[in-house]
């Protein structure tokens, strides 16, 4: 039978085709990602791990935050499903270090204080 | 927090005060003394170099310190532009860790101790630390890396911002790392394990990198925690699933065995070794692995297709 391995060759492409949005991001083919099983074995679902349009968003909210498209995808790409929901949810609320210059600082220090303590009210509250 | 609004006939020095207001916002950590008690010697990694930052990139400069120091060769401006979020001024923590990932470095959160921080210094590594030199209210967030410390001066040292080899007293710094969340990375080479892995959140860690490292870095950090946790039938799958991408179908065939060895229920693993079973021209063998799979509430349908397809070619 010549025929079989041909057929089987192309039985397991459309297979693995079919299955694509079920795949991890990464190349593994139609295999169970370490994540995928670490999921099913914590929360009996792969749900989160697959969720796609979940970072298609975040990429998104990137791009508006002045990220260029291309790079926000690549930036999207690495993070975990965790750290997706994460932006998705709480990206305003997330720290975002910027260190500015001890000067700056410390001038900010001294506005703070005498803002606190009454002395002017910078901050309107 | 406890705090009282101060009334103008309050003469309190506003240093004094601002002591207080602070040390009610910072909680119940250890003080300097606390932290430092386990050292008698003085520590400096001299050898990490210091990647001053540049406007708003202390994100970016902190995290090409510690990346440097495992070992990678830095692309400063690819660094920025992989971290620096221009809407928000700055970078996120988030952020930082899958940039690691992406470089093949595992970014290891250390848990929110104090000790956990000055442990992997005195080993060696430089720790990514997030600092809020702001108020709880009002904050202001910094990145900086700490390369040592001083036990007899109670000082922390740090390369941070613009300054190397920044020492600052431990007090302050204490108060500004409590106040944003104790929050402390490190960078680990695929073939290294930070001083001490929790090994489920290790696992996961793994599993996360996995996803986004090479897989020659996957395969390696696989390796490295199966060493350590020989019993853990997920660092086998790891293995496998990392032998499969580099296209080494025996070695990936030989370490989903082992994971069923130490596990039999092990889905995953069973799934995929009759994937490879398939692949490999054995669709009676791959079909007994799907078989008992049917049904599984988190595999179900995948596990049917799969089993479908390799009965329709299993001729016995």
């Amino acid at each position: 039978m010549n025929r079989t391995p041909l057929r089987k060759t192309l039985f397991v492409l459309f297979l693995s085709l079919a299955l694509l949005p079920l795949a991890s991001a990464q190349a593994t083919g139609g295999l169970i990602s370490s994540q995928e099983a670490l999921a099913l074995e914590r929360s009996g679902s792969v749900e989160q791990v697959q969720a796609w349009l979940q970072r298609d968003e975040v990429a998104a909210e990137l791009t508006a935050l002045g990220v260029d498209p291309a790079l926000a995808q690549a930036r999207v790409s690495a993070l975990s499903p965790e750290e997706v929901d994460a932006m998705l949810h709480r990206i305003d609320e997330m720290p975002a270090g910027a260190g500015v210059i001890e000067v700056l600082g410390i001038t900010f220090l001294v506005l703070i204080i005498l803002d606190f303590i009454g002395v002017i009210n910078i901050f309107g509250r | 927090m406890k705090q009282t609004r101060p009334g103008p006939q309050l003469a309190v020095p506003a240093f004094l005060l601002l002591g207080l207001v602070l040390a009610g916002c910072a909680g119940t950590g250890p003080g300097a003394r606390e932290a430092l008690a386990p050292f008698d010697q003085p520590r400096l990694l001299e050898s990490v170099a210091f990647f001053p930052q540049t406007e708003l990139h202390c994100g970016p400069a902190a995290l090409a310190t510690v990346l440097d120091d495992s070992g990678l060769s830095i692309d400063y401006p690819a660094l920025v532009e992989r971290v620096y979020l221009p809407g928000r001024g700055g970078t996120l923590q988030v952020e930082l860790v899958a940039a690691a990932r992406s470089l093949n470095r595992i970014p290891w959160v250390l848990p929110p101790d104090i000790h956990a921080v000055l442990d992997e210094v005195a080993a060696g590594r430089p720790v990514l630390v997030l600092e809020n030199q702001g108020l709880r209210t009002r904050p202001f967030w910094h990145y900086a890396v700490v390369i040592g410390f001083e036990p007899d001066r109670r000082e922390i040292i740090q390369h941070s911002g613009t300054h190397a080899y920044l020492a600052q007293p431990m007090r302050r710094w204490l108060r500004d790392w409590n106040l944003a969340g104790r929050w402390a990375l490190v960078t680990l080479p695929p073939d290294q394990l930070p001083l001490a892995p929790d090994r489920e959140r290790w696992l996961q860690t793994l599993a996360d990198f996995e996803a986004v490292a090479e897989p020659a870095a996957a395969l390696s950090a696989w390796q490295t925690a199966s060493r350590r946790w020989p019993e853990m039938p997920l660092a086998w799958l790891g293995q496998g699933n990392s032998h499969y991408r580099l296209g080494d179908t025996t070695a990936a065939i030989a370490a989903f065995e082992q994971a069923l060895v130490l596990d039999p229920e092990q889905p995953a693993a069973a799934f995929n070794l009759g994937w490879l079973l398939l692949e490999a021209g054995e669709p009676c063998a791959a079909a007994a692995r799907f078989e008992p799979l049917i049904g599984h509430p988190g595999l179900g349908q995948r596990a049917e297709d799969a089993w479908t397809l390799a009965r329709g070619d299993c001729r016995d």
